[in-house]
């Protein structure tokens, strides 16, 4: 009945972030230099780590954005409060 | 009148956009907008130990003390694990913060304004989740509010960002603004026409997800829905914002027809349902939440479409915010909440005072 989360909207699954030549690989072969998560806990887990998985596991956040958003790129507020965003 | 009433029969506060006539809409019963937010470096909860949620709280609360700022002066600070089961529910039945952060242990924090609008919650899905919730239509207004606090906040703490990326976030469905808009629409009208398949479909194609109220996207919870936005990077907050107001305004035209198709052609099915929700309410000994919300639902539309049924816009959305109460026995399984809200055998003679308080209101 209740959703512990009220604000996922989607079921993020291994498929997003996978190529179907990356699932051959190794899932351990990749490693967050920061928080230690690895390809296998992606797969697992769907959920990034740290800021730094972003970097880490960057053709596999590109492939998850497009199919969840449509786009990779964002273009709304800056962290410069001075922006115009 | 009780239209000034700001707290319920146990003193707690109820939320301004229950109470605050300013915005009040008898289809879209509120707006909530949150933003997702991140200290850079840090793991995020998911993956932190309790030393470092600590310290994560830490550092949030020590820049969120700065009575300088406007923004952040009347944010009151609880630990959550502190709270007891009955104020763990009202925050999440008001939609304050959410299920998983009052179930996630220790060292998560609730920040709640004096109005409870605005809220943060520390450790959630990701270290920072601002939020802010108002009547009606208000999207501007709650933007303007959680942006006001984004500011302050991120004035004060490293956040995790990215030139390409924007705001980084624990799960990439909130990647870029990290921003989320919810508007709650009642449309008992389009359920009692059996329209609703036709409606959701429209609102998907503009890259909406339709939710039931308590999150599971059935259709019998009192026909009140939570729609929002599905993307959240590649378009500037103003364009979310924009695209959410054309979709609930959609929603809003749509259930306004159906009741104008209802009121025409209808009006004497509605008036034997609205008799049975009576009935059942009268005779009831136990009654689930789903249940009771589905007969106020009933109820409300009769009130809307003259029928005098004494169930007013404030009174269904209070009862939004109290009547499930379940969560208080699931929070904490080994001490059954006490509250008269999280029993079902005491739910029928609640909604009967309450429509004998409404009624004597009312004359």
């Amino acid at each position: 009945m209740l959703s512990l989360n009220n604000d996922s909207v989607s079921d993020l699954s291994y498929e997003n972030f996978f190529s179907d030549a990356e699932k051959q690989l190794d899932p351990g072969s990749l490693i967050c230099p920061n928080c230690g998560t690895s390809l296998l806990d992606l797969y697992n887990d769907g959920r990034m780590g740290c800021g730094q998985c972003y970097s880490t596991f960057k053709s596999q956040v590109h492939r998850a954005l497009i199919v969840l958003h449509g786009s990779t790129a964002h273009i709304g507020k800056s962290i410069h409060l001075d922006s115009d965003y | 009148m009780r239209q000034d009433k700001k707290s319920d029969n146990h003193g707690r506060l109820i939320p301004a956009w229950i109470t605050d006539p300013i915005g009040e809409d008898p289809v879209i019963l509120s707006t909530r907008l949150r933003l997702a937010r991140n200290l850079d470096q840090f793991p995020f909860p998911h993956l932190a130990d309790r030393p470092t949620l600590r310290e994560i709280a830490r550092i949030i609360s020590s820049a969120l003390d700065d009575r300088r700022a406007k923004s952040l002066r009347s944010l009151r600070v609880v630990q959550v694990s502190s709270l007891s089961d009955t104020e763990k529910a009202a925050l999440v039945d008001s939609h304050l913060v959410s299920l998983l952060h009052v179930m996630s242990g220790p060292h998560r924090l609730a920040l709640v304004d004096e109005h409870h609008t605005v809220s943060i919650m520390v450790n959630e899905e990701d270290h920072i989740r601002i939020q802010a919730i108002l009547p009606g239509l208000m999207a501007d207004a709650a933007w303007h509010e959680a942006d006001k606090l984004d500011d302050a906040l991120i004035q004060r703490l490293p956040i995790a960002y990215d030139g390409s990326y924007g705001f980084l976030t624990a799960s990439l469905a909130n990647a870029g603004t990290g921003m989320r808009i919810s508007v709650m629409a009642h449309l008992p009208a389009l359920a009692f026409l059996e329209k609703l398949g036709a409606t959701w479909q429209a609102a998907r194609a503009l890259n909406t997800t339709v939710r039931g109220l308590y999150g599971e996207g059935g259709s019998n919870d009192g026909d009140v829905y939570q729609v929002s936005n599905s993307t959240t990077i590649g378009q500037t907050e103003k364009q979310i914002v924009g695209r959410m107001k054309a979709v609930a305004m959609y929603l809003h035209s749509e259930e306004e027809s159906a009741r104008t198709l209802v009121r025409k052609v209808r009006i004497s099915d509605l008036k034997i349902q609205v008799q049975d929700a009576f009935t059942r309410i009268e005779r009831a000994t136990a009654m689930t939440a789903e249940e009771a919300m589905q007969l106020l639902s009933i109820l409300r539309l009769g009130q809307i479409l003259g029928l005098t049924t004494y169930v007013s816009h404030r009174m269904f959305c209070e009862m939004l915010a109290s009547i499930r109460g379940s969560i208080g026995a699931i929070v904490n399984k080994d001490d059954r909440a006490r509250d008269v809200f999280y029993e079902d055998t005491k739910r029928p003679a609640l909604l009967r005072n309450r429509l004998r308080q409404e009624e004597k209101a009312a004359l």
